[in-house]
């Protein structure tokens, strides 16, 4: 496969918030619950520098996060070659129409509000997953 | 019993989340969460004692998006009262860090009782 050709299934994400008592939750949902593998960061620094090691088959990024938020994370995330097809998802618990706007102009596949239902989490990101594939 | 104001938790979400990971896994989890509410309540008395609205506002919106996603739910809706003085109403400010508070408080002690977690 080609660096840029993004992958056939959905197993290896990518999670990046800076609350640690959050990301605890995502972890155990994604990976207890959906079955994924898990790496989590706690900037969008952090992520930069293991994104492309890890190679991701899709990404989740916290909006509001200090130093690099979520958008300058996902602009960085796009000079990267082996990412440019990599979906990216921002959590927020900014979800209101005009913000829903601008981040899709940005270039994520979806948005998903927080709070959110870790039982349902994983299904919620496979469905993305699928759409971004259509 | 009258549920205390303020602590209204989702129980079933944790419920469900807690038969799918398993007791032992679900216990270290609602431990460390606890624990940092804890945490929490001390660091919103020291930033208002300062009254340092700005990072108050920033933290209430953290916990906003935390508190929620646990099930936690007037914690949350609390947070993002206080989150919205922040901005829109600096002289409600000091009120509403106590009512959050007194939330997380009394939503440690439903969570202790519901699931027979350490305090």
């Amino acid at each position: 496969m080609s660096p840029s050709e993004p992958s056939s299934s959905l197993s290896r994400l990518l999670y990046v918030d800076d609350d640690p008592t959050l990301t605890l939750l995502t972890r155990i949902s994604l990976e207890r619950v959906g079955g994924f593998t898990v790496r989590t960061c706690a900037s969008g620094t952090e992520a930069l520098s293991v994104v492309e090691a890890f190679a991701p088959d899709l990404i989740l990024l916290d909006v509001m996060m200090p130093v690099m938020d979520g958008p300058a994370t996902l602009r960085a995330l796009r000079e990267l070659p082996s990412l440019d097809l990599v979906p990216v998802v921002f959590m927020t618990a900014k979800v209101q129409d005009a913000e829903m706007a601008r981040y899709r102009e940005l270039g994520a596949a979806d948005v998903i509000g927080k709070p959110y239902d870790p039982v349902k989490l994983p299904e919620l990101v496979r469905a993305i997953w699928e759409r971004s594939r259509g | 019993m009258a549920e205390p104001e303020g602590a209204a938790i989702d129980v079933a979400r944790l419920d469900a989340l807690r038969r799918l990971i398993g007791d032992d896994e679900f216990r270290r989890l609602a431990d460390k969460f606890l624990a940092d509410l804890s945490q929490r309540i001390d660091t919103m008395e020291r930033l208002g004692a300062a009254g340092d609205v700005t990072t108050i506002g920033r933290e209430a919106h953290t916990l906003r998006g935390t508190a929620g996603s646990y099930g936690l739910q007037s914690v949350a809706s609390l947070a993002e009262r206080l989150e919205a003085a922040c901005t829109a109403a600096p002289g409600e400010v000091a009120e509403r860090l106590r009512a959050l508070n007194a939330g997380m408080a009394a939503s440690i002690a439903r969570m202790v009782a519901e699931f027979g977690l350490k305090a």
